[in-house]
């Protein structure tokens, strides 16, 4: 079962493409995250899910119903999709419980539902402030709780809690995640997080250019990115150019194996190793590297570090004393032609 | 992203009914200017030069250039001087003094001039006009530049001084640039004023273009010469009221996200002290005390006392009886403009936007004129009603009805509405239950001021007030007109009372709607 499909939708403002055929398939009940670098159009893609925009072409199915294409356009209110955007936008002129209320139709049970979302996002006591009289946090539970309270078939967050401090802002996106999938609302979340979309998401779309260059589970699009870009947005990476040889790439830093269908001897390729795939090693087997600044972290130290002209930064818990150090390569890495 | 919001606030083109609904003010406040090219057209190139080259024309150029540069060098030196004594310096009870310099807004020109001129006949002239204009218009300079000054970040002054610059110097080459912008939209402002001012001059017996316009009204509705002189008042008017809407329309820009800068600390004026503050009390006395005293002087004095007691009631219901509709439409017309620029973009709503700023600019009478001629050829049916006096309102004060409407609707996010579709309201709906809950407040205010200000207004209901219809202002004028100033008292108290509260909107900050007529 589908929960939303999108298929081939592009979308430009004057000139400018923001959305350039993208496909997607959300399976009904699933969390996906649309990781994505600012500009990307991840945002876009969201209103045009939740029908605020038209777009210039594609296709828009929720569940089994048609929102756009074949000459269908379902307006906003008929879709039946929770929508929370950045800012949280709940009414300044509406208390909190009337705001959560707004949705629900008078003869649905009003008042009971209100209070029961509440409930859910912790706010009971809080049902008679206005807006302005509650925090940021609160304020993203209210719009959160607003969203959800007409039963939407789908939940739209549009980075919900980017103006929360890190610390708070986990912790809502854990509680967040948490609540959703006990109601088993289909959801996306926009974010450039990684940490964030991993943390929360069943499926991970990285978004870039205004096309969906892969989409998979959080491990899939870590450990075996689709291109190098993908690589780069999903965490720390470190790109090498390495030949083929004997079914290994040789790199500045060794000869190191190669995960999945190797290209054939003597291809160029690019190759991609995650931090936490270099080891700090002795002197008699590794590659040296030469230490060109250390940040003390507390826990950790992260090194920069430099193999003729490549730079990158490794983590340690224990940071050698010394100008050098010798690198180890744990595991395998992933290869692109190049 | 950056790019796609900004795009994705602005749609290129407002929706339909937006548009439609900004053709009709847009429509009307064209009329001026088809009425100077029809009569212009009329007249042909050889009647045009013909009347512009007469002796009398070149008179009332140079009565009109002189009473209007006078003013406006006088207010800019009166309304800086004042506004660095106050903002910047240590005297006591500045938020007072704040609210007191910009009083004299409150009393209208003609009501000023009334009471100069039943002191003394010396202030029938032209010093007489400069002296007492000067002093009731010097606040349009006053508060903008009060206000640069009060937003000014005090470093520039700070590093002048520690270069090695006196306090003159500094004021000179650091302060005064940055209030420049402030000072120039001040100055324009008032020029379009003066190049505008009607009752005032004809009460003090000064000859320019906008009474010797009237002359030829009262003579004959169709006078050429009437319509060509309007063409020269035109041409002076227009480009300084599209001068001042560029340079406040700057302002507002340049303001935002300033911040809550650090004060300096006020220059100590020492041995200066007791002089300014004379000085001061002095300007007050003048532009408030001496109107005040005169109208409370003649409610109890004078041969004619009395005489218009019996129009008291009828003025008043008057009064009420145009402002109140009047504002109902002007901000009803106001109100489309403003959505169609907020929210979207594309030429029609930015000239929607701007081109009433600019017709304001142009005198009353210019206006009521056009409109006479207008609705005698080609509209006779309202000729004379007062549907013709609200369509002049709405060209006189459409602009100030619109700075009173926009903050407001910038506050209103389309965004607040989406949600409301979203959470299943249709279209109307989410306007009806999110934006018009949010912008009423504004609304509210834009309605009071309008009713306040088209109270106070003269020249334009004067000419176009259907036949047997008084108001407060037009009773003013005409009992000082016939030199009645004690029966003329009793209506520029009311006048007053009325104009109180708009200190309220003068004290607000709202740089946009110190344009007072």
């Amino acid at each position: 079962m589908t929960g939303i499909r999108l298929h081939a939708i592009t979308k430009s403002y004057r000139q400018q493409t923001v959305l350039s055929g993208v496909d997607l398939t959300v399976p009904r009940g699933s969390i996906l995250a649309l990781l994505g670098p600012s500009g990307s159009g991840k945002t876009t893609l969201l209103r045009l899910i939740a029908g605020f925009e038209r777009a210039d072409g594609g296709e828009i199915h929720l569940g089994s119903s048609v929102m756009q294409g074949k000459g269908r356009f379902v307006p906003p209110e008929r879709r039946n999709v929770g929508y929370v955007p950045q800012e949280g936008a709940l009414f300044p002129h509406l208390t909190v419980a009337r705001n959560v209320g707004y949705g629900l139709r008078h003869g649905q049970l009003r008042r009971p539902r209100v209070d029961e979302v509440l409930r859910l996002v912790d706010l009971t006591d809080y049902a008679d402030r206005y807006p302005h009289e509650l925090s940021g946090g609160q304020q993203q539970r209210v719009a959160l709780a607003r969203a959800m309270a007409p039963h939407p078939r789908v939940i739209l967050l549009d980075e919900p809690f980017n103006a929360l401090d890190l610390d708070l802002r986990r912790k809502m996106s854990e509680h967040v995640v948490a609540l959703l999938r006990q109601a088993g609302t289909t959801t996306v979340l926009v974010t450039h997080d990684p940490a964030e979309a991993f943390a929360a998401a069943d499926l991970v779309a990285v978004i870039n250019n205004g096309v969906v260059m892969q989409c998979g589970t959080p491990t899939e699009v870590y450990n075996t990115p689709a291109n190098a870009e993908v690589a780069r947005l999903t965490g720390m990476a470190i790109l090498l150019d390495g030949v083929m040889r004997k079914s290994k790439a040789e790199t500045l830093i060794g000869a190191i194996p190669v995960a999945g269908h190797p290209e054939a001897d003597g291809g160029k390729v690019t190759v991609l190793l995650r931090p936490e795939q270099i080891e700090l090693a002795h002197a008699s087997d590794g590659r040296e590297a030469a230490i060109l600044n250390r940040h003390f972290q507390g826990d950790h130290t992260v090194l920069t570090l430099s193999v003729d002209d490549l730079e990158f930064d490794v983590r340690t818990d224990a940071p050698p004393s010394g100008k050098t150090v010798w690198l180890k390569i744990r595991g395998s890495c992933q290869t692109w032609a190049r | 992203m950056t790019i796609a919001w900004t795009n994705r606030g602005r749609p290129e083109w407002p929706p339909l009914w937006l548009v439609l609904a900004t053709l009709p003010p847009l429509f009307l406040i064209c009329l001026p200017l088809v009425y100077v090219g029809l009569r212009s057209w009329q007249a042909g190139p050889a009647g045009i030069v013909s009347e512009l080259v007469r002796e009398r024309t070149l008179e009332l150029l140079a009565n009109t250039v002189i009473l209007a540069i006078g003013v406006t060098a006088g207010a800019c030196l009166i309304g800086t001087a004042m506004a660095w004594c106050i903002e910047r310096c240590d005297l006591p009870g500045r938020a007072g003094w704040r609210i007191m310099a910009s009083l004299p807004l409150a009393v209208p020109a003609f009501v000023a001039s009334y009471a100069w001129a039943s002191v003394d006949s010396v202030f029938e002239s032209m010093t007489g006009a400069i002296f007492i204009l000067t002093i009731v218009v010097y606040p349009l300079v006053f508060l903008p530049v009060s206000a640069a000054l009060r937003g000014m970040d005090p470093a520039f002054e700070e590093v002048s001084r520690s270069l090695g610059r006196g306090s003159w110097a500094t004021f000179f080459g650091a302060v005064l640039p940055q209030a420049r912008p402030a000072l120039g939209a001040g100055a324009l402002l008032v020029l379009t004023h003066m190049f505008a001012e009607f009752g005032a001059l004809s009460l003090l017996r000064v000859q320019t273009f906008t009474t010797s316009i009237f002359q030829s009204y009262e003579l004959q509705f169709d006078s050429a010469s009437a319509a060509l002189q309007s063409v020269v008042l035109m041409a002076l008017c227009l480009p300084a009221a599209w001068g001042e809407m560029r340079l406040r329309r700057g302002r507002r820009v340049s303001r935002i996200g300033r911040g809550s800068a650090r004060t300096l600390p006020p220059v100590p004026l020492g041995r200066l002290r007791l002089p300014v503050f004379s000085a001061l009390c002095l300007m007050s006395m003048l532009s408030l005390g001496v109107p005040m005293a005169t109208i409370g002087y003649w409610l109890f004095v004078g041969q004619s006392r009395g005489q218009g007691s019996a129009e008291i009631m009828p003025a008043i219901m008057g009064s009420l009886g145009l402002s109140f509709p009047g504002a109902l439409i002007v901000v009803a017309l106001a109100l489309p403009l403003v959505f169609a620029s907020v929210r979207h973009g594309g030429r029609l709503a930015h000239l929607a936007d701007r081109l009433p700023y600019v017709i304001h600019g142009l005198p009353g009478l210019v206006i009521a004129l056009a409109l006479t001629f207008l609705s005698i050829h080609f509209a006779r049916p309202v000729y004379q009603t007062a549907f013709v006096l609200f369509v002049a309102y709405a060209m006189l004060f459409l602009p100030i009805a619109q700075s009173a409407l926009r903050a407001s609707v910038e506050l209103a996010q389309p965004r607040l509405e989406e949600m409301a579709r979203g959470l299943g309201r249709s279209p109307l709906g989410a306007f009806a239950s999110i934006t018009l809950p949010n912008i009423l407040p504004g609304i509210g205010a834009a309605l009071a001021l309008m009713v306040l200000e088209l109270m106070r207004e003269l020249t334009a209901t004067l000419m176009l007030a259907p036949i047997g219809v008084a108001t407060l202002a037009t009773e003013v004028w005409s009992h000082a007109n016939d030199g009645q100033y004690a029966a003329a008292a009793p209506f520029a108290a009311l006048l007053l009372l009325v104009s109180a509260p708009l200190v309220y909107f003068f004290t607000r900050g709202n740089a946009e709607l110190y344009d007072l007529r």
